[in-house]
């Protein structure tokens, strides 16, 4: 979880990731911050991110981005 | 059956008066039925194309499902093996699925643009087809190829009732020009039950008395100026500015309010469209004006092209070569870029087959990239001049920085040639003059018209100020129509007669192209 | 209680909407010598009927012509005037009384434009008096259109504005109510009796071209086709018998553009021939008594001078008389 949270704020900075949970419904997230994340996160944790995982619930807040890379790494 | 005639308000009052007084279980056979008779009343032959998209799309729906649904039961003993047969198989469906209607669309809108340019390369004569556009192909088309992705990356089941599944593609008030809807969002609102409601109603008799103001006293007025510039440029080089900004007041006019008369129409039958603009000119990037211009065409092109070429294979190796070449920001940013320019590539040509369309859509696909490359330089750059990001003086440079590139852009989407839209370009810089629209000799009437045009110069200005208002006021989160309805009957009436009275007194007849302009795509 | 209450609250609303764009109409639109034509019809029993254009409504007195047919006849054309509408005011006019013969007056120019909705629309729907034909009139021209040609009959003439007074005072005048038609006298034309409008010539006045439109085959406004099919079944129906004229203009413009005007009456004999309705095309006809000179038209579109038309209504006669 850190180290999701370290890439967040390296992406985009001055956001409240721990306790934010609408980053995409306010848009907080823009179409080219979620794609940076998505290859930072395929890089770092070996997985591949398919365009069925580009929905708001998995990137609304840092706990479901994270659910999503476990899900993921266990696939 | 255009919006602004008076059959078509009868059929809408008649299909109003009837969804509510038939049993509620068929109110969606109703709206189905409706569809296909506005449908058929531009053309017995076009109702072909609906039902060609129709039929091919929910065909594939269902096979994409059972080929799912086998799998999940037949749980033998290869199984990676069954899993690489089964994508595959899903593959060849939505792939053989997009290309049948893609291909139809594609034909009947590009063939002649192929032609043409074939024809200048080899010096050869090929005669141009005459394709009559199907009415709305590309919104419904988009439409329906959304649900087929969609249920192939199983976001959700597919429709098993072919005539539910016809209602989504048909459904005729956004058949027209949009919005375009998303199953999810809008299917099950077509086929629950809907209980006549006062307050619901007055909300979206409000949005298309709105929507007509909009398109009849800015667009159609400042059409006449718009079309009288642009027709003869070279005789009022010095009116380029002019042109385009009135361009800008028209086609917001014309689009946002034929969607405000859409989304009131769906109101009445207590179905909610989603919004497709949010006070674009309130942007403060290109980035955000599409945000807020058009947006359900936006998030289509998002989803359904940018997401998967960005997340596609060739570009993931694209990305690790860059992130080598370029260091690790820019290396992660460069594939982002290049599927964002192929997005606002089909977004041009989504808007015609001419090459003018393809450098519009390259222009702000450009313009993203290139500030999605500096994000980080400009961050710092902000910061050493000590920039507030929040200071108002620095959000309205950005509305105006935007408002401008945007109107560059709209040179290339209303001149008839690239030639055209640069030597607008041009003059809007070099030369400057406004006796001749004060004089009312743009205006292609052929009598004497000082007056005239000042008139409608007048109305127009006072149009604007009026839309700029309400525009403000939403930027400002506050709900218009929720703030009028609570108002006394008495305040409502004066404005509701204001309105409705304002169309033919204020308002202009639709230019000789007819209609909307967003209706012939 | 509340629904009740609310339907309550929509008529009221309605009828207020009424009222007010009832007060528009009353002051903005003009008194028009439609409506005497649309009074010719309701009262006076016609052997003759004329419906066509401007070019027929400035070019043929009816006195003249009945002194040598020896009957009765009215002009119906008017500036604006298409098929869709002749057909209407044919089928008006039958409801009161059948004609024996009716004359069209064929402009090129009207079959190859539209009926547009950027003038006054329903400058002669509006005329009629309630009727089932007014309501197919309706269907027919109306539906289509912008609603507001519907909802706000006077929509086409807001620019009037400045003229408001004089049409209120006008509307509430004797002359009105008795269908007079001094008001309609001006300076260089003015209205006279069954429908004839007389040119006066003018001097120092240029004479325009803005009017002229060409023939081109391929724009032929298929509703005008339409509407004429529709009218030689009417006839047909009622026996009613139908001819198709077209009236002279200057020779200086018909040889200038000669191979438009050529192509037209090519398509016009070609079509009349068809439906088996005599055509006499002036242009083309071996008649010296014709002054093709520009000294008769007050516009090189091919608007007659009063006193040229005297001369071609007695001409048109000759040929009426015909068998």
């Amino acid at each position: 979880m850190k180290q999701l949270l370290e890439i967040l704020e390296d992406i985009q900075p001055g956001v409240d990731y721990e306790n934010c949970t609408t980053l995409i419904d306010d848009g907080v997230l823009d179409s080219f911050a979620i794609l940076s994340i998505v290859s930072e996160l395929e890089e770092e944790f070996d997985i591949s991110i398919t365009p069925v995982e580009i929905i708001p619930d998995n990137f609304n807040s840092a706990k479901a981005l994270w659910d999503m890379v476990q899900r993921l790494k266990e696939a | 059956m255009s919006l602004i005639s008076m059959k078509f308000l009868l059929f809408v009052l008649i299909a109003v008066i009837g969804y509510y007084s038939i049993p509620k279980k068929f109110q969606w056979v109703w709206l189905l039925i409706l569809s296909y008779i506005y449908y058929a009343s531009s053309g017995i032959k076009i109702v072909f194309f609906i039902l060609f998209s129709t039929i091919t799309t929910y065909t594939a729906g269902i096979l994409l499902h059972k080929i799912s649904t086998c799998h999940a039961e037949n749980q033998d003993t290869n199984r990676s093996f069954r899993k690489q047969q089964i994508i595959s198989q899903k593959r060849l469906i939505v792939v053989t699925t997009l290309i049948l209607n893609f291909g139809m669309l594609g034909i009947l809108k590009y063939t002649n643009f192929v032609i043409d340019i074939f024809n200048h390369i080899s010096g050869n004569q090929i005669t141009f087809f005459n394709f009559l556009l199907p009415l709305g192909i590309s919104f419904y088309t988009f439409q329906s190829m959304g649900y087929l992705l969609d249920v192939y990356w199983e976001r959700y089941k597919p429709e098993f009732n072919f005539f539910r599944f016809a209602l989504f593609v048909s459904f005729f008030p956004q058949i027209l020009q949009g919005p375009i809807s998303r199953f999810d969002h809008l299917a099950h609102q077509l086929f629950e039950q809907h209980t006549f409601n006062w307050a619901q109603a007055e909300v979206a008799v409000q949005r298309i008395l709105w929507g007509f103001f909009k398109k009849m006293v800015l667009a159609d007025n400042a059409a006449m100026f718009v079309d009288g510039i642009f027709n003869r440029y070279q005789e009022f080089p010095g009116l380029s500015i002019i042109a385009v900004l009135g361009y800008s007041i028209q086609l917001y006019g014309d689009f946002s309010g034929g969607i405000d008369v859409v989304i009131g129409i769906a109101g009445l039958f207590g179905i909610t469209l989603k919004e497709n603009f949010k006070q674009p000119f309130f942007a403060r990037s290109i980035s955000d004006f599409w945000h807020r211009w058009h947006i359900t065409l936006g998030t289509w092109m998002k989803d359904y092209i940018f997401y998967p070429i960005s997340l596609s294979k060739g570009m993931s190796r694209f990305g690790k070569f860059a992130k080598k070449t370029f260091g690790k920001k820019v290396g992660r940013t460069l594939p982002i870029c290049a599927a964002n320019i192929v997005v606002f590539l089909v977004v041009g040509i989504w808007h015609g087959a001419a090459w003018k369309f393809i450098i519009y859509g390259l222009y702000n696909g450009l313009i993203i990239a290139f500030s999605g490359l500096m994000a980080a330089n400009y961050q710092k750059w902000k910061k050493a001049c000590h920039i507030n990001d929040k200071s108002k003086l620095w959000i309205v440079f950005q509305i105006v920085r935007t408002f401008i590139l945007v109107n560059i852009s709209w040179f290339f989407d209303r001149a008839d040639s690239v030639r055209q839209a640069l030597i607008m370009m041009k003059n809007a810089v070099t030369h400057f003059e406004i006796t001749s629209l004060l004089n009312g000799s743009i205006l292609e009437t052929g009598k004497s018209v000082q007056n005239f045009s000042i008139i409608i110069l007048i109305i127009l200005l006072f149009g604007c100020a009026i839309v700029f208002m309400v525009s403000f006021i939403q930027e400002n989160k506050i709900a218009v129509q929720q703030v009028l309805i609570s108002r006394p009957v008495m305040i409502r009436w004066a404005v509701y007669l204001m309105l409705l009275f304002a169309l033919p007194i204020l308002g202009q007849p639709p230019t000789s192209s007819g209609g909307f302009i967003y209706a012939q795509f | 209680m509340h629904n009740f209450k609310k339907v309550g609250g929509i008529v009221l609303f309605i009828a207020l909407c009424v009222v007010i764009s009832g007060m528009f109409n009353f002051m903005l639109v003009p008194y028009s010598y439609i409506r005497v034509d649309v009074h010719n019809i309701q009262e006076k029993k016609y052997d003759d009927l004329y419906i066509g254009t401007s070019h027929g409504k400035a070019g043929i007195n009816p006195l003249e012509v009945d002194k040598i047919t020896g009957r009765k006849s009215t002009n119906l054309c008017l500036g604006g005037e298409y098929l869709e509408d002749s057909y209407f005011l044919i089928k008006e006019a039958v409801r009161h009384h059948k004609p024996k013969r009716i004359i069209y007056e064929a402009d090129p120019g009207y079959w190859v434009t539209k009926p547009s909705q950027n003038t006054d629309y329903n400058m002669i729907y509006r005329e009629f008096p309630p009727s089932l034909v007014k309501v197919e009139y309706y269907i027919a021209k109306n539906l289509s259109a912008d609603f507001r040609n519907t909802i706000f009959p006077w929509y086409m003439c807001r620019n009037q504005y400045t003229a408001i007074p004089s049409i209120i005072k006008t509307k509430l005048s004797q002359e009105y109510k008795n269908y007079g038609t001094k008001v309609f006298k001006a300076e260089n034309q003015s209205y006279e009796e069954e429908g004839f409008v007389h040119i006066n010539r003018m001097k120092g006045v240029p004479k325009s071209k803005d009017n002229l439109i060409l023939w081109d085959e391929a724009k032929v406004y298929q509703g005008n086709l339409e509407y004429f099919k529709k009218l030689v079944q009417y006839c047909k129906k009622n026996d009613i018998e139908l001819i198709a004229i077209t009236t002279p203009i200057p020779q200086e413009t018909l040889e200038q553009y000669a191979e438009h005007y050529d192509d037209a009456n090519k398509y016009f004999s070609k079509l009349m021939n068809q439906y088996n309705i005599t055509y006499y095309n002036f242009n083309y006809m071996e008649e010296k008594e014709i002054d093709r000179s520009s000294d008769a038209f007050s516009d090189y579109d091919g608007h007659m001078y009063g006193d040229a038309a005297q001369n071609f209504s007695r001409i048109l006669g000759k040929y009426l008389n015909r068998k």
